[in-house]
């Protein structure tokens, strides 16, 4: 749509430049919503939305979405404001390819032109060729900030969108614009010998009107410092480009290949069930089986707690055998420890003095129980001796607790 | 042992009697963690004449990986498959933070925030537990969470998870990439995300 007054039309947009921006928000809208939009951008609280809304549209900074009663804004006006706004559109690698071929083509017909010395000829050809190189540095360009204005959109955060969609985001960027570009432009590729050859044939042409028409040799000279220029800007603005979203591609990969295992893997529990995947063998996190080797460091403990017990009476060998022999244990050893983890003592050999002693038992079921807490169960030494009275018997130990770690609340295995 | 033996290391008894309970150590361990550090290729030697294999984690954690001739715990597997649930809720849901270990770690939980009794395809996971999920599960699980290192009680009713639980966030992401590595790399790319999301 042509603009018929362009004055008119950019005095409004100074005028309602905050209407227009919020315009931007939503790709398109309802009349409804948008007299409510014009509502709020009134100046004056008596006048009509409806009239607004009017001269959005006569003026062209609204059009009508086809087959239905909605609007939106003009491709060129939404360009035209987001450029204003410095917010940048992508413009894909195809089109980005299809501006070198034309150039390839227009250099081919420069070459023909220059060579029947066709000064019209000429005159159409390089502002031509000038137009598509212009075109090809802004749209690397404006490729590069609306990439960074991606990333930047990214570490914000400001929408407020899932890791997932977020970082969805950042891959198609990758793919859909930065891998295509860089095949573009290797030094190996199709575009490079295009532009290559459009440098040598700009210097050779310029040389050949020197001498016949100066004016268009100067002009000639004009397009080729603008290759110069946009070969100089698309390398660093596409170096600069992957130095924004590399490292955030990087990072999506990384997070994506974690969300993907981990959904892949809740998968195959599901159909599987968990016991086939075997996921504790991946872990391998050790089952505490003490009996053989921990009791090399618990029992040389336990013994150095012990190392002081005096028995009160000494027994002779040869006396032994009169000696009554102590009933075989009868406490729960296990049930017992349990009672003790939960009642977390502060003195533990002297709580299972007491419950062995209620319970009947001897010695050697309080030295079994103790030295099972001792190798079993968290239990952390004081500083502190006491002798413990048990029969006819006193054991002097360090004064032992039950450790206070919530985690250890669970028995081992 | 005498005080002069290479092997009188300090709260050895603690540190080997934590390593083998299957227990994860960290900063948050304090002194034992501290010594393990100080004295890491000692440890490592003696637990090594043990029979135990100790891996220092460059993240800041050791554990102990037990061998083949050595059982494992089965509690654990069922702590992956919570974890797991845990990691796809917060990839899907989340938005506050841009990666998925600051999401674990950089903050504490509620049983109540927890996704696992929110949705039905969790439930039906979380029923391979062999009981019908409550927030008694979720309870359980933290216990036995924090019994290994990889959760610490934050008050009460709160939990935040510690660096060893970093190792189930390798578990799905080895498992992505042994598929990865049967297919082309590009493909996986280009169709990681929409797997995803499906």
């Amino acid at each position: 749509m042509s603009i018929s007054n362009p004055q008119r039309f950019l005095r409004f947009a100074a005028n309602h430049y905050e209407l227009l921006l919020r315009l931007l928000d939503a790709r398109e809208r309802s009349e409804g919503e948008l007299l409510q939009l014009a509502r709020q951008h009134l100046a004056d609280a008596e006048a009509d939305p409806g009239k607004l809304v009017d001269q959005l549209l006569a003026l062209g900074f609204l059009d009508r979405v086809p087959e239905s009663d909605r609007f939106e804004i003009p491709l060129p006006i939404e360009r035209f404001l987001r450029y204003l706004q410095r917010e940048h559109h992508l413009t894909s690698p195809q089109q980005i390819g299809s501006y070198a071929a034309q150039l390839a083509e227009l250099e081919q017909e420069l070459q023909a032109a220059a060579e029947r010395l066709a000064e019209g000829e000429i005159r159409i050809i390089l502002p031509e060729l000038a137009d598509r190189i212009e075109r090809l540095r802004h749209d690397v360009n404006g490729n590069k900030e609306a990439i960074t204005e991606e990333v930047i959109r990214f570490r914000a955060n400001r929408s407020q969108r899932p890791l997932r969609e977020r970082y969805a985001k950042v891959v198609w960027l990758w793919e859909r614009y930065l891998t295509p570009l860089q095949r573009l432009l290797d030094t190996e590729q199709v575009m490079e010998r295009q532009l290559n050859s459009l440098e040598r044939t700009l210097a050779v042409v310029e040389a050949r009107l020197a001498a016949e028409i100066p004016l268009l040799a100067a002009e000639t000279r004009s397009v080729l410092m603008r290759l110069y220029r946009m070969r100089r800007q698309i390398v660093a603005d596409f170096r600069e480009s992957m130095l924004e979203l590399q490292p955030l591609y990087q990072r999506a990969l990384h997070e994506s290949r974690t969300a993907r295992g981990a959904s892949l893997l809740l998968e195959r529990i599901r159909r599987q069930g968990l016991a086939r995947l075997a996921l504790d063998q991946v872990l391998r996190v050790p089952v505490s089986r003490h009996e053989g080797l921990f009791s090399d460091l618990a029992v040389k403990a336990h013994l150095f707690d012990l190392a002081s017990m005096r028995p009160n009476e000494e027994v002779l060998l040869e006396q032994a055998e009169d000696q009554p022999v102590e009933a075989a244990t009868r406490i729960d050893l296990a049930r017992l420890l349990d009672e003790l983890l939960a009642s977390r003592p502060a003195d533990v050999l002297a709580w299972l003095a007491e419950r062995i002693r209620a319970q009947g038992g001897g010695i050697r079921d309080l030295l079994l129980a103790y030295g099972r807490a001792v190798r079993r169960l968290p239990t952390v030494a004081g500083a502190e001796r006491r002798d413990y009275v048990f029969g006819d018997h006193v054991l002097t130990a360090r004064v032992r607790a039950v450790g206070e770690a919530p985690e250890e609340e669970l028995l081992d295995e | 042992m005498s005080e002069q033996s290479r092997f009188a290391l300090p709260y050895l008894a603690e540190i080997f009697g934590a390593l083998s309970r299957g227990r994860h150590l960290c900063l948050d361990d304090g002194n034992l963690f501290v010594e393990l550090r100080e004295h890491e290729r000692e440890f490592e030697e003696l637990f090594q004449h043990l029979g135990y294999q100790m891996i220092a984690d460059s993240r800041g954690f050791y554990y102990f990986h037990a061998l083949d001739s050595q059982s494992t715990s089965p509690r654990t597997a069922k702590l992956a498959l919570f974890f797991l649930v845990l990691v796809e809720a917060l990839w899907e849901e989340s938005s506050d933070i841009n990666d998925l270990e600051s999401l674990l770690l950089d903050r504490s939980w509620s049983l109540g925030e927890l996704p696992h009794l929110k949705r039905e395809r969790y439930l039906e996971l979380m029923r391979q537990l062999d009981q019908e999920p409550d927030t008694e599960t979720l309870r359980d699980l933290i216990r036995q969470l924090v019994y290994f290192g990889f959760a610490a009680w934050d008050g009460e009713e709160r939990f935040r998870f510690r660096l060893p639980a970093l190792r189930f966030l390798d578990i799905a992401r080895e498992v992505a990439e042994g598929l990865e590595r049967t297919q082309n790399p590009e493909d996986v790319a280009m169709t990681a995300d929409a797997e995803a999301s499906a």
